[in-house]
């Protein structure tokens, strides 16, 4: 999981590099707006498994949760190219802390994290419907150990990826002061880099209040028509990617020792309708060392660890389609896809597989890429972290 | 993992002053070589033999077996329901062997990646056939070994060489027996000599073998000792004899001999002596392999016992 360290590092620097990139692309004199945030958030944890349900230590369910978040964000200036294109969006860093009333098995996990929100709808003249996406490590989990934390078959690293989605009512009380509150569906898990993963789940209400530190900033600018649009346009990312993942058999519910590797590219050809959307078919291949590996189970070992031969390459390697379909906003697109593999030999790659990525750029065409793929859309697979390349 | 980090750190070193492509060979190669070095620890080689099913020619015949990983064992080998387990029969030299009369194998491990199986002649008629049991920590292996039979062999010709000291002369008392004559009178009989006599010959050899590669009823020329030199020599005597490893009674070369005897009245002991020549010869019996057209030496000693013929005698002892 130290993948999820450096991925989360990198995602903040690119958020650095653009936001500090852009100043020379801006035309305002004032290229950014900063604001601070703090956020309350009570949760619900979904009773997912018999750990939450009560089999744990204390013999009482664990469904309830509480985060504190701290968060720095910045706009593009309303008269500045992003902030014409994109005039209400910001993006940021953050940092939470989080507490499930069960310290000894869980923890109390510290995320840090990456964000980014827009408005969706303009409610009243300073009451707006908004969304956020929240992408990052936590740290601190008390993960499964069989010999001390047997219980927690819900996570199975000290480090998780945080994800967090929210839809919220954004009132504009004042020129520096907003109120915010809504709903947020937030998502822990290691992105099967090891095992156990079967992930907490959290649903909850938030409830925040944001400082903007630009004396000068005018709702009203923004608001005025400046908003540039773009016309329809074909570009295409090139990703290579790569990761490790951990596998349980599946007859058997046993953990299989290691990790194991993976390496991929993704082609993707896009048709961007408009500023926001695109929508395209990428050419996805991968290898994973861990392929079929149930095929070839040799046994076990003196000491009981499960033994494995190679797969044949034929069998770790598979190619296939996807259907894609991209959001795309200042430094950051979010692009999922729905797939099927079309060259491959195993039962491991059959069935539809679904990704879900986000693109972090650092300079006009490069871009970090931190994904994930599952299979069926249920069986999780693996991270797809790498860089890629867009052109047009 | 560790190089999975350090790559990514790297990465982000170099990816604004590299130009994209040299980024994405360094990219792939690193990947390449991390994933080349993941996991060693959960995957083993798996242990391939280069023949499981193995044909092997009835004239004697070997074959090094190659595995595909260096830890491996032969558990056992059967065959004819006889299990030889490496528990009982691995000797020092890490083989398996079985040594019959009429066929054998030996199965070696020479090191960590060749098995030897070695078969003897099959001289059985049949097929030999037999299993090794072979396998690591997690897969057996069974190799299945079939010997056609030998071809045969053809007699060639066999001579025999005198063993100079071994021909001897001697008398034996053959018999012994006591009438009683219980009348007033003596009454007369009549001895022969050497109507229960023969010629006893034998054929031996150091050679387990010998007597296996030809029928046993199979015939040769035996000698016969000639005294006429001064340290005698061998001809043949225009008899044949089984080649086995029996005793064999040869009808005597002469007539038998008869005598009349006096019985007087009451109890007399009639012994009967004879002169026995004998002597020893060392054989070699030569065949030619059918298929090979190889000949094959087997050496060994024949044995001649007889009577002379010359000097008999009746010995009445009245008791």
């Amino acid at each position: 999981m130290k993948k999820a360290i450096i991925l989360t590092t990198l995602l903040l620097l690119s958020v650095g590099n653009v936001s500090f990139g852009q100043v020379h692309d801006s035309i305002s004199c004032k290229p950014l707006i900063h604001q601070v945030e703090f956020d309350f958030a009570p949760g619900y944890v979904f009773q997912t498994h018999d750990f939450f349900k009560g089999v744990n230590l204390k013999d009482k369910k664990i469904d309830k949760d509480l985060s504190f978040h701290l968060k720095y964000a910045f706009q593009f200036a309303p008269d500045s190219y992003f902030g014409k294109l994109y005039p209400h969006t910001y993006q940021g860093i953050g940092v939470t802390y989080n507490t499930f009333f069960n310290t000894k098995e869980l923890g109390n996990p510290v995320a840090l994290y990456v964000f980014q929100g827009s408005r969706i709808k303009q409610i009243a003249t300073h009451l707006s419907l908004d969304y956020e996406w929240n992408f990052g490590a936590s740290f601190g989990w008390k993960p499964y150990d069989a010999d001390n934390n047997w219980n927690n078959t819900m996570v199975g690293s000290k480090i998780n990826a945080y994800l967090s989605l929210g839809l919220l009512l954004n009132w504009q009380m004042n020129r520096q002061w907003r109120l915010i509150t809504g709903v947020t569906a937030t998502h822990y898990s290691n992105g099967n880099t090891h095992c156990p993963n079967a992930g907490v789940n959290i649903v909850g209400a938030k409830l925040g209040v944001m400082r903007v530190f630009d004396a000068s900033y005018d709702e009203a600018l923004v608001n005025r028509d400046l908003k540039l649009t773009t016309a329809p346009y074909l570009s295409y990312d090139v990703v290579i990617f790569g990761a490790t993942r951990s596998k349980v058999l599946s007859n058997e519910s046993v953990i299989i020792p290691g990790n194991f590797g993976i390496f991929g590219f993704n082609f993707n050809p896009m048709y961007n309708f408009n500023k926001y959307f695109g929508a395209g078919i990428s050419l996805d291949g991968q290898y994973d060392e861990s392929a079929n590996i149930e095929k070839y189970e040799a046994g076990q070992d003196k000491d009981g660890n499960y033994r494995f031969y190679r797969p044949p390459f034929r069998e770790r390697v598979g190619v296939g389609l996807s259907l894609r379909g991209e959001l795309t906003m200042p430094i950051f697109s979010i692009n999922v896809g729905v797939g099927h593999n079309m060259f491959y030999k195993g039962s491991d790659w059959g069935g539809f597989y679904q990704i879900l990525a986000l693109k972090a750029h650092v300079t006009r065409h490069i871009f970090l890429h931190a994904g994930y793929q599952l299979s069926k859309c249920h069986d999780p697979k693996n991270l797809m972290l790498g860089v890629g390349y867009h052109f047009y | 993992m560790p190089q999975l980090c350090g790559f990514y750190v790297y990465a982000m070193t170099q990816i604004r002053d590299m130009n994209y492509q040299t980024l994405s060979l360094e990219f792939i190669i690193s990947m390449l070589i991390v994933l080349s070095s993941c996991n060693n620890d959960v995957f083993v080689d798996e242990l391939k033999v280069s023949d499981t099913d193995i044909q092997m020619s009835g004239e004697g015949d070997s074959i090094i077996v190659e595995m595909s990983t260096p830890v491996w064992d032969i558990y056992t080998v059967n065959f004819e329901k006889e299990v030889l387990s490496t528990r009982s029969y691995l000797n020092e030299n890490d083989s398996i062997s079985y040594n019959g009369v009429v066929k054998g194998f030996t199965v070696k491990r020479i090191d960590d990646r060749h098995l030897s199986i070695r078969v003897d002649e099959n001289l059985s008629k049949e097929d030999f056939k037999f299993n090794i049991t072979m396998g690591d920590n997690f897969k057996t292996i069974l190799i299945h070994v079939t010997q056609s039979p030998s071809a045969g062999y053809d007699f060639d010709h066999i001579t025999y060489t005198f063993l100079p000291g071994s021909y001897a002369i001697s008398l034996k008392q053959v018999s012994s027996i006591v009438f009683d004559n219980k009348s007033d009178s003596p009454i007369t009989s009549v001895v022969s000599f050497f109507h229960d006599q023969s010629q006893k010959i034998t054929f031996s050899s150091a050679n387990p073998k010998a007597f296996t590669f030809l029928s046993s009823a199979f015939q040769v020329d035996i000698p016969s000792y000639v005294s006429e030199s001064k340290d005698g020599t061998l001809q043949l005597s225009g008899k044949k004899a089984s080649f086995n490893d029996s005793i064999q009674n040869m009808a005597l070369p002469f007539t038998d001999v008869s005598k009349s005897i006096v019985l007087q009245p009451g109890a007399t002991r009639v012994t009967r002596v004879l002169e026995f020549e004998s002597f020893d010869a060392e054989y070699t019996f030569c065949i030619r392999n059918r298929k090979t057209g190889v000949l094959k030496n087997i050496r060994g000693k024949f044995h001649s016992q007889m009577p002379t013929g010359k000097n008999y005698y009746v010995i009445l002892e009245r008791l």
